[in-house]
């Protein structure tokens, strides 16, 4: 009985580094999915709990930041219906050469929150991800568990389409 | 390296720049002056994404979590509670089977006979020879005749029989004795039997009621099966 309480207590030690530790991260990144304050404490919530149930899993200290990214991204797909991926190359893709009147400086946070709102959440998601998070693509992949090759479309689709934004944004601004 | 190649890589991964970027960026003003505006984006969007995480997050996560532990934890013990009483409940049933009612008049039956049947000796030793038509005559009353005989029978008479009569008859095969109880309101719905006292009785269900076999557990093993099969071919129900 003794050592079963030690590990509970153990266990319950951990989940409360945890959760100290990777709430407020997890809470931006969740909510600039469903962008909903109440909706985004609810779904970390249920990330947490899921992670209670399966803490006994966690055997790396150091993989316990990506797992719960992995755990809570799967809560939000979940709550959303949205579990499929879509696989295009960067390859593909026609890349335009640099806006050169493009000048992020005149956007405000305003500005770039309503673009970030205009995302596609997919792209959103590697975005938030990689900016917030701090994740090398392959990192994101293996979080999505999507392809590498897919989370850089993504990336390169997210900053493209921000950029388009908000130089049209500029220039709309400049007009009026 | 190219132009291209480098705005894809940029725009991928802004901060992973190889020594291929970083030679092309030195001799390439307008990628130079992309990596600045990617750098900015990035920034800005880190700047922007980087929303104020309402108060005592952390704590209402944990407060949250733990009622809702409390709560499995009561769910457990329910559960754990319902299957103890569910085993409790399978064991106290399965006791109950051993004593449901048939069977338990079913035992009891057994032991009055063998009772029966120690209480009536004298009767065991007796070296009468009673004829078939004297022992229909004793069997008549409870609506059955035998056809032929089914062994010597040295004793048969009507006895009280738990709370009704029955018929006492006993046979001597050989050199073996052995006794029958006709016990029209003893009804039984498959056969039983009991060993007690040196004796061996097996009861089986009868058209009225049932009839009990029994023998010496010094006799032959077989004993019992010959009368019976004996009994089976010979009884009438009237």
């Amino acid at each position: 009985m003794k050592v079963y309480n030690d590990m509970m207590d153990n266990k319950q030690l951990t989940f409360e580094n945890l959760v100290h530790a990777y709430s407020a991260e997890l809470y931006r990144f969740a909510f600039w999915q469903c962008k909903n304050k109440d909706l985004t404490e609810d779904l970390l919530q249920e990330c947490f709990a899921r992670a209670w149930k399966s803490l006994h899993t966690l055997k790396d200290e150091k993989a316990a930041r990506a797992w719960l990214y992995t755990i809570l991204r799967r809560e939000i797909a979940r709550h959303f219906g949205r579990n499929k991926t879509n696989d295009i190359s960067l390859d593909d893709m026609n890349v335009d050469l640099p806006d050169a009147q493009y000048d992020c400086s005149v956007s405000d946070d305003i500005n770039l929150r309503q673009a970030l709102d205009k995302l596609p959440i997919d792209y959103r998601e590697a975005l938030m991800l990689q900016v917030l998070g701090g994740y090398s693509c392959e990192e994101i992949a293996e979080i999505s568990a999507t392809k590498a090759g897919t989370i850089m479309t993504r990336l390169f689709r997210a900053r493209q389409k921000l950029r388009q934004l908000l130089t049209a944004e500029n220039k709309s601004s400049v007009n009026f | 390296m190219n132009c291209i190649d480098v705005h894809r890589k940029l725009a991928t991964e802004p901060n992973s720049r190889d020594d291929a970027i970083n030679a092309h960026l030195q001799t390439c003003s307008a990628c130079t002056k992309f990596a600045e505006s990617i750098e900015q984006l990035d920034r800005s969007i880190h700047d922007a994404a980087n929303i104020t995480v309402p108060d005592g997050l952390a704590e209402r996560i944990l407060l949250k979590q733990s009622f809702k532990q409390q709560r499995q934890l009561r769910t457990n013990r329910f559960k754990f509670y319902a299957v103890a009483a569910s085993v409790l409940l399978l064991f106290g049933l399965s006791l109950n089977l051993h004593y449901l009612p048939w069977q338990k008049n079913a035992l009891s039956l057994g032991d009055i006979a063998i009772n029966h049947v120690t209480q009536e000796m004298y009767h065991l030793t007796k070296n009468n020879n009673i004829q078939l038509a004297k022992l229909n005559h004793v069997l008549q009353p409870f609506n059955i005749k035998l056809n032929k005989p089914i062994g010597s029978i040295i004793y048969a008479g009507a006895c009280p029989i738990q709370n009704s009569r029955g018929v006492h008859i006993v046979l001597r095969t050989k050199n073996e004795t052995a006794t029958l109880l006709v016990m029209p309101d003893e009804n039984i719905t498959r056969r039983i039997s009991l060993t007690k006292d040196g004796f061996k009785a097996t009861i089986v269900p009868a058209k009225n009621g049932s009839i009990a076999i029994i023998t010496s557990l010094d006799s032959k093993a077989d004993l019992e099966q010959r009368i019976e099969n004996s009994l089976n071919q010979a009884i009438d129900y009237i």
